[in-house]
């Protein structure tokens, strides 16, 4: 019998390895999300009548602008924020949890794999998962009269990318915050909500409370919102949504290193009370 | 040696006096009432269901005070409806799942197999989550008194016969639901497609007048909106049965039917599944 070793080190550790890594696991967790056909049509659907709700519920409160912009166009923006906050609780986040519920979590952290590469992977895959829900939102905000203004395409591009980044880090953040917990499913729950209220996505942060103000300061993905949206709706320049850029940078480095950090100390502190595949 | 337990078979008709049966029925419901409620706390906890009690609703009542202002009629029917809400959400996201989350730990089928009819736990199962219902609505009706400063005019009676339809109505559609899940063996998906739907048609965030008409006519088949629309003018304005029959006579109907219609195709889904032999399949 010949058996092949898989180990090939040293050749496949580092950026190669990681690489592989990244899109294997983004592959299967594609796989997993589109195992069922009732999974394929839900996503999309969420964000989409919400949406619709936000806006009609504009309609019936008679008001036809927010923060100087037309509803439409402000919710728009707002549900992209809200499609990337499902990312992060429900895919990037809710990765080792998801691992654990399957029993896979023991093998997962015996296995060379980097977990960071593991969990930007499954991040990958869940806001390839989305990309459908951006569309059609994007095509319910086109047939309701969702008004663009763009001055700068590069500012709507790195925007953009600023969105995405900010998704990431903040499910780096709560994957570790999850996972100690064995009430991740709890959590995830309970914590999508604030954050769709901090990312100001549906009201604008200027109309909080200064303490709500305050803390929505901490979340990456409301500067991210707000760089988009004066980007694409108010023909915002590179230098009108620099500092929106840099406070997401900021907040979206401060998530990583404590997700990173946190997934190392609850990996350390699991494997020593031998509590990791518990739930 | 000890002797074994005697042999016994479920399908074994035994015959019971209809008092005593009743007695058992009664039991079996308290028993798994007791044992739901038990496992509910347990694994929320008292923080975790706090949280998971009041978040969502405290949330939303937030955002719509700035959409609407704090003043506006919209607003106090959207609280009183938010209120309302929560008999919705158990019904799609508690009842809508319970099977399907029994089958997923492995003990729907011992249910099953149970000496007593699955309406008993059914029923028991059913009352741990309007414990919830309960401790939600008054949290967020007390929540909006306080903070937000809305004002009621509650008319008892016409409140607690609309509450009670409100009810029925969505016991009938949860048994529905019930059944689709075990069939489909994907509830929670289930649940979260539906209540999207619920959303957009069952006037939770607006009253379903505020719809535009083509949204408002498939809303108008639903019981929800119904029964949001005369809670909400019973707890907001003194309405009377008179003020609001528009809204009750459609609810009772659906009260009267959907019942009926949930525990049929309760039935039928359920043999579906059990002659394919799917009942531990997940």
């Amino acid at each position: 019998m010949s058996m092949r070793m898989s180990a090939r080190a040293p050749l496949d550790t580092g950026w190669r390895h990681t690489h592989q890594t990244v899109l294997a696991t983004a592959r299967a967790s594609l796989l997993r999300s589109t195992a069922y056909l009732i999974n394929i049509v839900r996503i999309p659907l969420t964000p989409l009548v919400l949406y619709a709700v936000a806006h009609m519920s504009y309609q019936a409160a008679g008001r036809e602008t927010v923060n100087g912009v037309d509803v439409a166009g402000f919710l728009l923006i707002g549900i992209f924020g809200q499609i990337m906050v499902m990312s992060a609780v429900w895919e990037t986040g809710s990765t080792i949890e998801k691992e654990r519920f399957e029993g896979t979590i023991a093998a997962l952290f015996l296995s060379p794999a980097s977990r960071i590469a593991v969990i930007a992977g499954h991040g990958l895959g869940g806001l390839v998962f989305l990309f459908p829900a951006l569309a059609v939102v994007a095509l319910l905000g086109v047939a309701i009269g969702a008004d663009l203004n763009i001055g700068s395409p590069l500012a709507v591009a790195l925007s953009a990318v600023m969105l995405l980044v900010s998704a990431l880090a903040l499910g780096f953040l709560l994957a570790a915050f999850f996972v100690l917990s064995r009430r991740a499913n709890l959590m995830a729950n309970v914590i999508q909500h604030p954050l769709a209220l901090l990312g100001g996505f549906i009201v604008p942060r200027g109309e909080f409370p200064g303490w709500l103000h305050t803390l929505s300061q901490g979340l990456p993905i409301a500067h991210a919102v707000d760089a988009v949206r004066l980007s694409t709706l108010s023909a915002g320049s590179l230098k009108d949504v620099a500092p929106a850029l840099l406070g997401c940078a900021v907040a979206s480095a401060a998530c990583l290193l404590l997700g990173v950090l946190g997934i190392r100390r609850v990996e350390h502190a699991a494997k020593r009370s031998g509590q990791l595949d518990l739930y | 040696m000890q002797p074994s337990a005697q042999a016994s078979s479920i399908s074994t008709r035994v015959r019971t006096k209809p008092a005593s049966r009743a007695r058992t029925e009664a039991q079996a419901t308290i028993a798994s009432w007791r044992a739901m409620t038990s496992e509910r706390l347990y694994h929320m906890g008292a923080a975790g269901g706090a949280a998971t009690w009041l978040v969502l609703p405290l949330m939303s009542i937030i955002v719509f005070s700035i959409v609407y202002g704090t003043d506006s009629y919209l607003f106090r029917y959207f609280v009183v409806a938010q209120a309302g809400n929560t008999l919705v959400m158990n019904t799609v996201f508690w009842v809508g799942e319970i099977l399907d989350r029994e089958r997923a730990k492995g003990t729907l089928e011992p249910l099953f197999l149970a000496p007593c009819s699955r309406y008993a736990w059914l029923s028991g199962f059913i009352l741990a989550g309007v414990l919830e219902t309960v401790i939600v609505s008054t949290a967020v009706l007390v929540i909006s008194y306080l903070a937000f400063g809305v004002r009621f005019d509650p008319n008892i009676p016409v409140l607690v016969v609309a509450v009670l339809l409100f009810a029925v109505a969505l016991w009938g559609m949860g048994l529905i639901f019930s059944g689709i899940g075990l069939l489909i063996k994907k509830s929670n998906p289930l649940a979260n497609l539906v209540y999207s739907g619920l959303m957009l048609l069952g006037g939770l965030y607006f009253p379903v007048s505020e719809l535009p008409d083509l949204l408002r006519y498939p809303a108008r088949a639903l019981p929800v909106g119904y029964g949001l629309q005369a809670i909400s003018d019973a707890a907001l304005y003194d309405a009377g049965f008179g003020d609001i029959w528009a809204d009750l006579l459609p609810l009772a109907g659906f009260a009267a039917g959907l019942p009926v219609a949930g525990a049929l195709m309760f039935t039928w889904m359920e043999r579906k599944v059990r002659v394919r032999g799917e009942l531990d399949l997940y």
